[in-house]
């Protein structure tokens, strides 16, 4: 049976069904959801700037995000509500840069798991 | 008179030779025939059992090997099944996700322009890149960077309008930063679709 799994032209039903699956599941989670979700633990002067979701192999969804924020504090808050949501767990944060020239906001690299009612 | 005499020494001697012989000697005689009876079993007859037995034994092995051969076959024949209906099936999905190359562009530039136009957000500069998929000739992912700008209600609007899509159009990443000169976000996005017929 193994040998039969390994013949190539089964190993390519396999993988493109693996593919395939990859993809409902990544059409799967919804736009809107995400943003009326984030909007409840958004504060008012952090907004999100860059965000992408990912799907791992367990079909958990996590949020890669930039997050800017007026002040460190305006930060912390958002991370304290995120970590006391029931929908976004573990925030995982990755880095983060000051003001500058350009940027007038503090910007931090986020990741958090987010576990949507598809 | 000659043969009667012989006949009549013959039987004396047969006479004498049976009066020599005791119940001794009997019981020896048939003490021995036991014991070769005994031999006979022990080397004959149990070994021919034991031959049949392992004989019996092989047997059952090789019909307990026929069962799980057989059981394995029809495994083989149910995953067999099973990985012609998967192909079957991925083609279908295949064939319903995909955008014929031939309409591709068509087809997209009317879907965002669309969306874009109904959820009230300015279309900005839009760049396509079409590569193959890896291990696979006919089928392609298109990814559209596209700038958009406008309030946060509409781009929340624009997002559902793909969201809802008939089309299988994946957001894959999504930027936005407020304008200096307005109201409005400057939203970059990343839009994967897939096509066939490359």
């Amino acid at each position: 049976m193994q040998s039969m799994l390994q013949d190539p032209a089964n190993s390519i039903v396999l993988e493109r069904s693996l593919f395939l699956n990859q993809l409902l599941q990544r059409k799967g989670i919804s736009w809107t959801r995400t943003f009326a979700d984030l909007e409840v633990v958004l504060p008012p002067r952090v907004q999100v700037m860059q965000i992408r979701p990912e799907v791992t192999l367990e079909s958990m969804v996590h949020l890669d995000m930039q997050i800017g924020a007026e002040t460190p504090a305006d930060f912390i808050e958002f991370l304290k509500a995120l970590e006391q949501s029931d929908i976004f767990e573990a925030p995982d944060l990755r880095g983060s840069s000051p003001p500058s020239e350009n940027q007038p906001l503090f910007r931090y690299q986020l990741s958090v798991s987010y576990d949507q009612q598809l | 008179m000659t043969s009667n005499s012989s006949s009549s020494g013959v039987s004396g001697a047969a006479r004498s030779f049976f009066r020599r012989i005791t119940k001794v000697h009997v019981l020896a005689v048939l003490g021995v025939l036991a014991a070769f009876d005994l031999l006979f079993y022990v080397f004959a007859v149990s070994s021919l059992d034991a031959r049949e037995q392992e004989m019996l034994a092989r047997i059952g092995a090789f019909e307990q090997q026929v069962e799980q051969k057989t059981k394995g076959l029809e495994e083989l024949r149910l995953v067999a099944g099973k990985v012609e209906k998967a192909r079957t099936a991925g083609d279908e999905l295949l064939d319903q996700i995909t955008i014929e190359r031939r309409v591709m562009f068509s087809t997209l530039v009317t879907e965002l322009d669309g969306a874009a136009a109904e959820a009230g957000i300015q279309d900005r500069d839009r760049v396509y890149d079409m590569e193959p998929i890896d291990g696979t000739e006919v089928y392609g992912i298109v990814s559209i960077n596209a700038n958009f700008r406008g309030e946060y209600e509409k781009l929340v609007n624009f997002l559902h309008r793909i969201d809802r899509s008939e089309r299988f159009l994946i957001i894959e990443s999504l930027g936005a930063s407020p304008r200096s000169d307005s109201s409005e976000l400057q939203v970059t996005m990343r839009i994967d679709t897939f096509v066939r017929d490359l």
